[in-house]
């Protein structure tokens, strides 16, 4: 009988120690990906495309900037167009063992993404996770940021126009600072 | 005939009461434009320096504040967001500690001061010992 009690808490043991290490892992990869995001801080421009066109954006130059705030514990990212009046800011930061985004919308909501990387580390990728504020206008669904080199990155972004319409653009970005 | 009376009451009060308080917090918020711009001053003897912008085509309003010998690119400073969420107007502060206390705004009776009380936090833990608990400001008027 002691054996088998001894036999029982070994597994318990091994089982809570698998946990614990699977749990270190997804927080070791979400630091790792805002680690990533963070070398990206400094300025820069690049040109959008979208898919379905749109016309009011499509080859518009767009700024945008990337700076770390909070001591290291956020990262802020902003958009600008040239000749376009949004101004979109966008929150990355560590929520225990997620990365996550909010995004400050012209629409006036505030999705929430969560973040994973690519296996070859190159990629961060967010996933829709919940939004607060009305969505009558549409709403941010999903981000890309893919890191070339130290001087170059792509973002794309998919908005949900009203009816669950996306909207996909694709911004390819050069370092100016 | 007098339920209904005390019905129509009702809702035209309640009505009244979502009408009055959404319009509260937009006012505040609209108020709180009117900061935007740089700022100097003290904090507890040592030099501030706060921004405050309006962002996402007037849907958020930024606020940063960093020491007064610090560049502006420096990291080590908290920011806050403002937001109205339906009929609230409330911010979300990006804690130099790491986490996210969300406090909610009203006025004081004198309309001079917009003050937040502390709703919810994310991603706090005990070992960061302290959070960002209560925030006051001044109406420009």
């Amino acid at each position: 009988m002691k054996p088998r009690i001894a036999l029982s808490v070994l597994f318990v043991l091994i089982a809570a120690t698998a946990f614990a290490s699977d749990a270190g892992a997804t927080q070791s990869d979400a630091q790792k990906s805002f680690d990533k995001l963070k070398t990206l801080a400094g300025s820069w421009e690049g040109h959008v495309t979208t898919v379905p066109q749109r016309a009011e954006i499509e080859g518009k130059l767009m700024q945008v900037s990337l700076r770390a705030t909070s001591m290291g514990n956020a990262l802020m990212h902003e958009m600008t167009g040239a000749g376009r009046p949004d101004d979109p800011i966008t929150m990355l930061y560590l929520d225990g063992d997620r990365l996550l985004l909010t995004h400050y919308c012209d629409a006036g909501n505030r999705p929430r993404m969560v973040g994973t990387m690519s296996a070859d580390g190159k990629t961060v990728e967010f996933d829709f996770l919940d939004v607060a504020g009305s969505t009558e206008y549409g709403h941010m669904h999903h981000a890309v940021f893919t890191v070339i080199d130290a001087n170059h990155h792509t973002e794309d972004w998919t908005y949900m126009e009203p009816g669950d319409k996306p909207v996909h653009a694709h911004v390819d970005l050069q370092r100016t600072k | 005939m007098k339920s209904l009376r005390f019905m129509l009451s009702l809702v035209l009060l309640s009505l009244s009461t979502v009408a009055l308080a959404q319009s509260d917090a937009q006012k505040s918020f609209d108020k709180l434009k009117t900061l935007v711009g740089s700022w100097e001053g003290t904090f507890e003897g040592t030099p501030i320096h706060v921004t405050i912008r309006v962002t996402s085509t007037g849907n958020a309003i930024m606020h940063e504040m960093t020491g007064a010998e610090r560049p502006d690119d420096d990291e080590n400073h908290p920011l806050t967001v403002f937001y109205l969420e339906g009929d609230r107007l409330l911010l979300t502060h990006y804690c130099d500690m790491g986490n996210r206390p969300r406090m909610v705004a009203k006025m004081t009776p004198d309309g001079k001061t917009v003050e937040f009380d502390f709703l919810d936090m994310a991603n706090y833990s005990n070992a960061q010992g302290s959070h960002m608990d209560h925030a006051c400001l001044p109406r420009s008027t």
